[in-house]
């Protein structure tokens, strides 16, 4: 299972292109792979360099590409390079860690949550615009590529934003899927929970487009089970949501399902048992218990569910 | 994202380091305690204490695994000794926390120190056993409030 986005220390390794530089330079391509050939680990950290332009200016786009560029070209590359800062990365990490904190909640809860409209849309504006800023800069590769102005690092650096967009994409579908999979499974109940809900303005438990799925879907379905074998049924056994005889038919979410969480605030928090016991949750710790007992803890965020 | 220079030393996101690692780009600084002598006093302190669980990093077992894969050669001790000692750390810490399974009831259980994946592996059984304990409790209570009669005594 995924979790938060261990951070390592890495070393970067300098290119060491000194001698080479005066010969550049239409085929930097070729020059950097001879380059990596050059450079294997062994001999590494005896070498002496002069650190030559980097090889990444941030995880911005465009390299220090060196002077003897007509300045047309520098200006699109600063135009470029502020173009790719302008998308804040640094709160990247944390819009990341709190969709992956939704993501778990979300997987372990046994019941819906609410939607989380804020992140979510804040996540998908930027996952739009760092794909447009892919386009773009794969438009501006195709156009240079010929005259050998995008090396391989420019390459790299595609990748890894495209790595990027991938890993968030799929933690997205993650999320969605699984709320998906909840509704699926308890439709009656969610479409009774949420009936008043679109009008009033508060925390919603649905986006706009899950309660039109979930609708849908149990129009569908129950159109199905229609034609296929409850017209056939004697008329007091076509419902679906009969409640007469003691047992309810519509089946709701399972709030007594043990869950594992770990407490995140400073705070201990005492939860009663049913038991009259008590049991303090201090930071950190990791228990397992039932869901129904931490249930608003979670929805402020105090505990998270793993 | 910082800016990247050579020969400084920069933090980034692990899958970040491993495409830079890949494309031969960067070393990889390998953390702390993924080295043989720290992994072996842990052992030796797992060995002494049975009653607890060492100190280690939340993903420590996913993360010793991806680096000794991917960037073997920039960690300080062979992979095969790290392996045999990741090995055996996780061999004793299992059989702790399967000794501490017998404590298991319907309510609650504590499982501090346990990483994330000693976590999954203990969860499809953990959760069972609770739902069916809560559930035999239940039943069990709901019968003993009504259970002045001695004709539920067969149920339990």
């Amino acid at each position: 299972m995924i979790s938060h986005n261990p951070s390592v220390s890495t070393q970067t390794i300098p290119q060491q292109n000194q001698h080479t530089k005066s010969k550049k330079n239409f085929n930097n391509c070729n020059i950097h792979k001879l380059l990596s050939k050059i450079h294997t680990h062994d001999f590494f950290p005896n070498i002496k360099i002069t650190p030559v332009p980097h090889i990444f200016s941030s995880l911005g786009l465009i390299t220090n590409f060196s002077p003897q560029y007509t300045m047309e070209i520098d200006d699109i590359l600063q135009d470029f390079e502020q173009q790719a800062r302008a998308p804040p990365i640094k709160r990247d990490a944390d819009l990341n860690q709190q969709l992956v904190a939704a993501m778990l909640n979300e997987r372990m809860a046994p019941e819906l949550l609410p939607y989380k409209t804020e992140l979510m849309d804040r996540v998908l504006t930027e996952i739009q615009q760092q794909q447009q800023l892919l386009l773009d800069s794969y438009e501006y590769g195709d156009s240079n590529a010929e005259a050998g102005v995008i090396s391989s690092d420019f390459k790299l650096q595609l990748m890894i934003i495209e790595t990027d967009i991938e890993r968030i994409a799929y933690l997205l579908r993650l999320y969605i899927r699984t709320r998906l999979a909840k509704i699926d499974s308890f439709t009656i109940y969610y479409i009774n929970e949420s009936a008043g809900e679109g009008s009033s303005g508060g925390i919603a438990l649905l986006s706009p487009a899950e309660r039109l799925y979930m609708h849908k879907h149990f129009k569908i379905l129950t159109q199905l089970y229609n034609t296929s074998f409850l017209g056939k049924l004697p008329s007091f056994l076509q419902l679906l949501d009969d409640t007469t005889g003691g047992e309810t038919m519509i089946a709701t979410p399972n709030l007594d399902q043990p869950v594992f969480i770990r407490v995140v605030c400073d705070e201990p928090i005492v939860l009663t048992m049913d038991g009259d016991d008590e049991l303090t949750l201090t930071k950190n710790g990791i228990y397992v218990v039932r869901y129904r007992l931490i249930k608003l803890y979670v929805q402020i965020g105090d505990i998270v569910l793993i | 994202m910082p800016s990247l220079k050579p020969l400084k030393r920069t933090e980034v996101p692990l899958w970040t380091a491993i495409i830079l690692k890949g494309q031969g780009k960067c070393n990889i600084i390998a953390p702390a305690w993924l080295s043989y002598s720290y992994l072996k006093k842990m052992y030796d302190q797992e060995k002494k204490n049975p009653e607890m669980f060492s100190n280690l990093p939340w993903n420590w077992l996913e993360l010793s695994k991806i680096l000794i894969t991917k960037a073997a050669d920039d960690l300080a001790d062979s992979s095969t000794q790290l392996c045999s000692i990741i090995k055996d750390l996780r061999e004793i810490r299992q059989l702790k926390s399967k000794r501490g399974l017998r404590e298991l009831n319907e309510s609650n259980i504590q499982l501090n120190g346990l990483s994330l994946m000693e976590l999954n592996e203990l969860r499809p059984f953990v959760l069972l056993v609770m739902g069916k304990m809560r559930q035999l409790h239940d039943s069990v209570s709901t019968t003993d409030d009504k259970a002045s009669d001695d004709e539920s005594d067969h149920e339990w």
